[in-house]
């Protein structure tokens, strides 16, 4: 073999490696195959039977249950429904790729409301409006079952784009015992927050970190730094749609969230997402934490903590009176109908049923979570004593929670990054806090210039 | 003439050669396309921009950071694992009660899915809880140690994983070549009278050359295609201190949706890559030819 030939051999080799791309794992396809609606019904009840429908979820509680009911479904309707569960961040992607494709693949797909713009800004979703108001396959929807906050932030230009599945805010957890101990109040501001973590780690001699929050880069800071944003009377955009980041109450924010965090919070914070936030909260071993609501049934449950009856909840404090919007974030998970499915009343049928009131009441019994999109599945006792403790401090902040705590358009992922990237950039002393954020600030409008 | 061509060891290369070169050029073509125009997914259309993405690219002050990342990651994880995989090897060829039992349990590391080594870590370094300071405080060497939340610490703390998963790997490797070796020269050395260490420098290193070389290849690769564990571990922070060129592609493609963007990324390192292996390779053959 000559030398040419052994050379391009070897790179064909590399080439071949390094292109390889990331592969997806985790799609366990859930598909029911069974239950086939047995013959005796009536034709006339089930003008869909036969038809078969594709249902992206992301991988979550309500999704554990709808899984477990669906057999009622297909015996109802005749509708085969074919179920995939993938977790949360390999969602929009899977969901984009096919969309982008118009493979129509997927009837369904279940998604965060920060996603749900830029599926809008495609037009790969259908609105809503035209199905709900034929009555004759809308038997399952009740709109006043919707916590009616959740049911506002999926309308875009006041079209209806998807059905909430669940949602949640954030509030403010502590430790009633330690409170009591060391003689804090519950803080109502930023400064009384910065008093009472002094306090707890001085006077547990370090042992116990003031605050924890999250610190890793990316959505998992923005998530909670968003609190401070708004709570110090910033915003994400101003009235130009440019972002706003580089304003002295952003500023103040940044420098607040890497100060209270290097001097009261915990080793490593700048490593933490969601669950190392909560393992450290649930642990004892922070007397605060501000973080999503979902938190409170972690706090609560014997299994998993060590704090249960220990916390209190209260709203996020915030600084100034005059916000531009609440320091709560009202986050929402919905389903959205794909703009190419070929079986869009199917799909309605079945999008109505896994968020009907039946199914949710009956989701609490099979795995519960905090986040049900149905009023009437909060009344439901299983809810009460699972997530009694928590319950009014939620609802409250749900009410007050803000739909544009995150950045809600079609670039929001990137912009969400940038900002991300700032903060711990910030944290970690690698930028002062104005310098961090001005430059997430120009590659944020370099970006929603570039449109 | 079948008999010519089966003699010609050419023939055999070419069916591998013609999927290899097919798939290839089907990938590398969508890469171009992909690579000329600006897709983002969450736009409807896209358009022809010529080498717009690659201008950007060159003034993309992240990207180039993340290129040096990814050299500091993939040269110093590959230099320790052929270290630790050469010694370990030199030291086990040996006979020694239970050596099969030792070679299987080192080999463990190597078969375990990166997306769980990467978690196992990071529970490991967790500052709070991690058994890694633990250990490390009983032996009074303190423990609030901040492996993965600073700066300074987070790129080595991830080459650690990666020396832990993949030393197995060039261990076997090397074990295999001294295993082969045949043992006349060492024997002749001996009989000269040559030191033990003049034995291993001038007689094992010499035939185990060939061995070290495709370890080093097959790691440096590797390396450099790194995603999983940083994935799981840091997901390139805290403040893009793990972030390499792999990392940094996926955030553009499939955090900011930006495929065109992401293309030219990996396109970009994959020229780079393939240009210095390709010159690599063909200086270590010409050197002990």
């Amino acid at each position: 073999m000559n030398k040419g030939a052994k050379w391009g051999a070897f790179s064909l080799l590399a080439v071949s490696v390094l292109v390889g791309g990331c592969g997806s794992n985790g799609s366990n396809s859930g598909g029911n195959a069974g239950a086939s609606a047995s013959g005796s019904a009536a034709g006339g009840d089930m003008p869909y039977k036969g038809k078969e429908i594709t249902v992206l979820l992301e991988g979550h509680s309500t999704s554990n249950a709808i899984q477990k009911l669906l057999p009622d479904f297909e015996k109802k309707t005749g509708i085969k429904v074919n179920l995939e569960i993938v977790p949360y961040s390999d969602l929009t992607s899977k969901a984009l790729i096919n969309f982008s494709s118009r493979s129509g693949r997927y009837d369904i797909v279940m998604d965060d409301i920060v996603h749900g713009y830029g599926y809008v800004n495609g037009g790969y979703v259908e609105p809503l409006d035209s199905l709900a108001s034929n009555a004759s396959i809308s038997g399952d929807f009740d709109q006043a079952d919707f916590v009616p906050e959740y049911l506002n932030a999926m309308k875009i230009d006041d079209k209806l784009y998807g059905l909430p599945v669940y949602g949640e805010s954030t509030f403010l957890m502590y430790r009633k015992d330690l409170f009591e101990q060391y003689g804090i109040q519950v803080p109502k501001t930023f400064d009384d927050l910065m008093e009472a973590a002094k306090t707890v780690k001085e006077k547990s001699n370090g042992e116990i970190a003031g605050i924890t929050l999250r610190g890793e880069q990316g959505i998992q800071n923005v998530y909670v730094w968003a609190t401070f944003l708004w709570g110090f009377g910033g915003q994400w955009l101003n009235e130009q749609g440019m972002t706003d980041l580089e304003s002295p109450e952003a500023v103040k924010a940044l420098q607040f969230y890497k100060d209270i965090l290097n001097q009261y919070g915990p080793t490593g914070v700048a490593n933490f997402g969601w669950q190392e936030n909560r393992l450290l909260f649930q642990q004892g071993k922070a007397a605060m934490t501000i973080d999503a609501t979902v938190n409170g049934a972690y706090n609560e449950d014997p299994k998993e903590s060590s704090i249960v009856g220990k916390v209190g909840y209260a709203p996020v404090p915030t600084q100034t009176d005059h916000p531009k919007g609440g320091a709560s974030s009202l986050a929402v998970h919905g389903m959205y109908l794909s703009k190419e499915s070929q079986n869009k009343e199917a799909a309605w049928l079945f999008m109505t049923w896994a968020t009907a009131k039946e199914q949710q009441i009956q989701s609490m019994s099979i795995d519960p979570n905090s986040g049900v999109s149905s009023l009437a599945a909060m009344k439901d006792e299983a809810f009460l004593t699972k997530f009694g403790a928590f319950k009014d401090t939620m609802l409250e902040a749900i009410a007050n929670g803000n739909t544009q705590y995150l950045p809600q358009i079609p670039q929001s992922n990137e912009i969400i990054n940038n900002t991300g990237v700032a903060i711990s950039k910030a944290l970690l002393n690698n930028k002062s806090p104005a310098d961090a954020l001005k430059e997430a600030n120009g590659l944020n409008n370099k970006l929603l210039s570039a449109k | 003439m079948i008999r010519q061509l089966v003699n010609r060891s050419q023939a055999w290369i070419l069916p591998t050669m013609l999927v290899l070169g097919v798939m290839s050029a089907i990938v590398m073509g969508y890469s171009i396309y992909m690579a000329v125009r600006d897709i983002n997914l969450i736009k409807s259309a896209s358009s022809f921009v010529g080498a717009d993405n690659f201008s950007a690219l060159f003034q993309d002050a992240r990207a180039w950071g993340s290129l040096s990342r990814t050299v500091v990651f993939s040269v110093s994880a590959t230099a320790v694992e052929l270290l630790f995989g050469l010694g370990l090897a030199l030291y086990l060829n040996r006979p020694f009660f239970g050596r099969k039992l030792v070679r299987t349990l080192l080999l463990i590391p190597m078969i375990m899915t990166p997306v769980v080594s990467g978690l196992i870590w990071r529970v490991f370094y967790d500052p709070n809880n991690g058994i890694v300071n633990y250990y490390l405080g009983q032996l009074g060497l303190g423990d609030k140690h901040n492996w993965l939340g600073s700066t300074d610490l987070a790129m080595v703390s991830v080459i650690i994983a990666d020396v832990w998963q993949w030393t197995p790997f060039v261990f076997l490797i090397l074990a295999a070549g001294l295993d082969a070796m045949p043992s006349e020269p060492l024997e002749a050395a001996e009989v000269d009278g040559a030191s033990s260490f003049q034995r291993f420098y001038h007689v094992v290193l010499p035939l185990l050359a060939p061995s070290l070389m495709i370890a080093f290849l097959l790691r440096i690769i590797d390396s450099v295609k790194t995603f999983d564990i940083i994935y799981v571990m840091t997901r390139g922070g805290p403040s893009l201190a793990t972030e390499t060129t792999n990392m940094y592609a996926y955030i553009q493609g499939f955090n900011n949706f930006n495929i065109s963007y992401a293309t030219v990324i990996n396109l970009t390192i994959t020229v780079i890559i393939t240009f210095l292996f390709t010159t690599l390779y063909a200086r270590l053959s010409k050197a002990r030819r």
